[in-house]
């Protein structure tokens, strides 16, 4: 400035001036004020008097420490709202001077690019997020589409599995009614041929049973129905079923079962329907020794344990041969679908029960069922005493009442006939039977408003609903009418005879 | 009950909070936006502890991922800081804790102690966007740091926060 026109100096003198407005304080080395400057008013500054420690009103200058160079504090807000470029200038004597130069205008320049700047960084940030959480979802999609591939090829897999396991008993059922048409034959060959037909016919009943039941998991749609049980006799039927089985392929069937198991309450279609499912899994993959049926008993759990001297199971399957849809590569020249053991396990699980699986290769696999009950004392529902049973069908099928009549000719019923739910009730009510076979869809009443009409006249014996439906709903129904029971068509003998025996005899099988 | 003045400085990255802490503390007030600070911006507040009154000059400094020269003159003559952390960006957790080694080497090149210090892990009003893991601040309070987890939005373990570094900044007195 010395070497500038004296002119040009006080132009920028009065420049600076005008836009810095400064001002200056000069203090001892204590921080008390000896003199003021400048444009002190621009700061608020102006009521500072000589004397006064600065450090009550420049709360900024508390802690600083100065050395002998200068300190430069750059764009301090105050508490009063000014922006300033702080200069601390040390002295010789220990005094300083603080000198203020506005830096409002600089502020807000430097402000808005570095608001800017931090914006987009902030939108850079999230936008890192956003693809990162882009990726994963991809990479989950696309583990997503995998899984649902798998399952395509498993549904298309199933298909052509289960077209064979169709194909094959239909094709024996057509083959031997042809030639039952078209040849003469002895009635020794004929019985053989309705046997082979018959158990045909009930393979592709149980395929079909099998799908049903696994598409109402699948729908949530199957429910736990527990009513009064003999356990004795339903292990001596699946004896009774399995005995001959495992003898014709030269194997020995035992079935051992705690004394006196009495009458428990437990959903015993769903308990043969797994109990059967393990025997026959165990005589179909044995070739030699033994399938052994152990039944026993706690207070409140059913536990069953079917072993077998088989190929086994290796570990890497053990998992695998419960999903749905999944053989063993050694079971597909077999018959089956591949939903048992997956049908099992739900069910088990729906009971509150579960299954698991020991299996060596080579040695033999054990399947051990624990089933939650509750022991009874005395016979659920009501039972005739002495002499010949009533019971009542209500069916409006010429067809399905000849079946019945076929199926229940050789026990010990009197049967009468209705077709439709008003001459049921009427018959019933007058005649009292010992059961009722009730059809669901009936002219005139129909199941369901038959049995609510009979329950609210006191009517008190059983009535087991008929129905060809499927649906939960249907079940649910009859059951709020007041059913005891629910059977779905097509029966078959030993399943009438069952469901009837349940309700008849209960305490001639102890 | 005698007066302490005692400066203490709010150090993290940009956008953590550290501006919303301070306006929290000091008058209990929150604003939405956004606005980034430039330089260095001076508040008080004084502090009742059960033998001291603490008058806290507090030292608001821009957002920084590292102390540039300009900002180490206005550390001079702290006598502990804030370090605030954005829990909704696990990376500024990071940044704080850098900016908390180089303060510990400007100490030590000095010969001084470390100053004393509490780490805000802020912005607990976003719950859904938390990206710093429990484990992770169960680990800080582990090495006998006093961290907290605050929001400046409705005021949770602010106060606290600066009640426990005014006690510390005056433990010495």
């Amino acid at each position: 400035m010395n070497n500038l026109p004296p002119f040009v100096s006080s132009y920028l003198r009065d420049n600076v001036a005008q836009q810095f407005f400064p001002a200056c304080l000069h203090a001892d080395a204590s921080g008390t004020l000896r003199a003021a400057f400048g444009d002190l008013d621009f700061y608020q500054l102006a009521d500072l008097t000589a004397g006064m420690a600065l450090e009550t009103r420049l709360p900024w200058l508390i802690g600083i420490q100065l050395g002998r160079a200068p300190v430069v504090l750059p764009m301090l807000q105050m508490q009063s709202g000014n922006i300033a470029n702080i200069h601390l200038l040390p002295t010789s004597d220990g005094s300083f001077y603080i000198l203020l130069l506005d830096a409002k205008d600089q502020h807000a320049n430097i402000q808005v690019h570095q608001q800017r700047t931090n914006e987009v960084q902030l939108l850079n940030n999230r936008l890192k997020k956003v693809l990162t959480e882009l990726n994963q979802a991809q990479l989950e999609l696309r583990e997503k589409n995998q899984q649902i591939a798998q399952v395509s090829l498993l549904k298309s897999q199933f298909i052509a599995s289960i077209s064979h396991e169709f194909r094959t008993p239909l094709t024996s059922i057509l083959g031997y009614t042809e030639m039952y048409q078209q040849q003469q034959m002895d009635q020794a060959a004929k019985d053989q041929m309705m046997k082979s037909i018959n158990i045909s016919a009930l393979h592709v009943l149980s395929l079909v049973d099998n799908i049903l039941d696994y598409a109402r998991f699948e729908a949530g749609e199957l429910c736990a129905n527990a009513h009064s049980v003999l356990l004795e006799r339903t292990f001596a039927d699946i004896e009774a079923i399995f005995l001959p089985m495992a003898q014709e392929k030269g194997l020995a069937f035992n079935l051992t079962t705690a004394a006196n198991m009495g009458t428990v309450l437990v959903d015993d279609v769903r308990l043969r329907q797994v109990v059967i499912n393990l025997c026959a899994n165990a005589i179909k993959y044995t070739e030699k020794g033994e399938v052994r049926l152990d039944v026993n008993l706690d207070d409140d759990l059913l536990h069953v344990t079917v072993t077998d001297t088989g190929a086994g199971i290796p570990v890497a399957a053990q998992q695998r041969i419960f999903q749905p849809f999944r053989r063993l590569d050694r079971d597909r020249l077999s018959k089956g679908a591949g939903l048992g053991l997956a049908i099992s396990q739900q069910i088990l699980e729906m009971l509150g029960g579960g299954l698991t699986l020991n299996s060596k290769p080579g040695v033999g696999s054990v399947f051990r069922v624990t089933v939650p009950i509750t022991r009874l004392d005395q016979p659920a529902h009501h039972a005739h005493t002495e002499g010949t049973y009533h019971i009542l069908i209500a069916e409006d099928d010429a067809d399905a009442r000849n079946i019945m009549q076929l199926y229940l000719q050789n026990e010990p019923y009197q049967v009468e006939f209705v077709s439709n739910g008003r001459a049921a009730v009427a018959f019933a009510l007058n005649n009292n039977p010992d059961l009722v076979l009730m059809d669901m869809y009936m002219p005139l009443l129909d199941g369901i408003s038959a049995t609510a009409q009979l329950r609210s006249e006191g009517f008190v014996a059983p009535i087991i609903m008929l129905s060809a439906a499927v649906s939960l709903s249907d079940k649910t129904r009859a059951m709020h009418a007041g059913c005891s029971g629910y059977l779905q068509k097509p029966l078959t003998s030993d399943t009438l005879v069952t469901e009837i025996h349940q309700y008849l005899h209960p305490q001639n099988h102890d | 009950m005698s007066l302490l003045n005692k400066k203490i400085c709010m150090i993290g990255d940009f956008a953590v909070g550290k501006s919303s802490l301070v306006s929290q503390f000091v008058n209990q007030q929150f604003s939405q936006k956004y606005q980034t600070t430039v330089g260095v911006k001076i508040d008080t507040k004084l502090v009742e502890l059960p033998d001291f009154t603490v008058k806290l000059i507090i030292w608001d400094l821009a957002g920084a991922d590292n102390l540039k020269q300009a900002t180490q003159s206005y550390l001079q003559g702290m006598s502990g800081y804030i370090l605030v952390a954005d829990g909704t960006r696990a990376e500024t957790l990071e940044t704080a804790l850098s900016l908390k080694k180089q303060i510990d080497s400007i100490s030590k090149a000095a010969n001084r102690a470390e100053l004393p210090f509490v780490g805000l892990i802020n912005k607990t009003d976003l719950p859904h966007s938390w990206d710093v893991p429990n484990s992770q601040f169960d680990g800080l309070l582990a090495r006998g740091w006093d961290f907290f987890k605050t929001s400046a939005l409705d005021g949770t373990h602010v106060e606290q926060a600066f009640r426990v570094l005014a006690k510390k900044v005056s433990d010495d007195e």
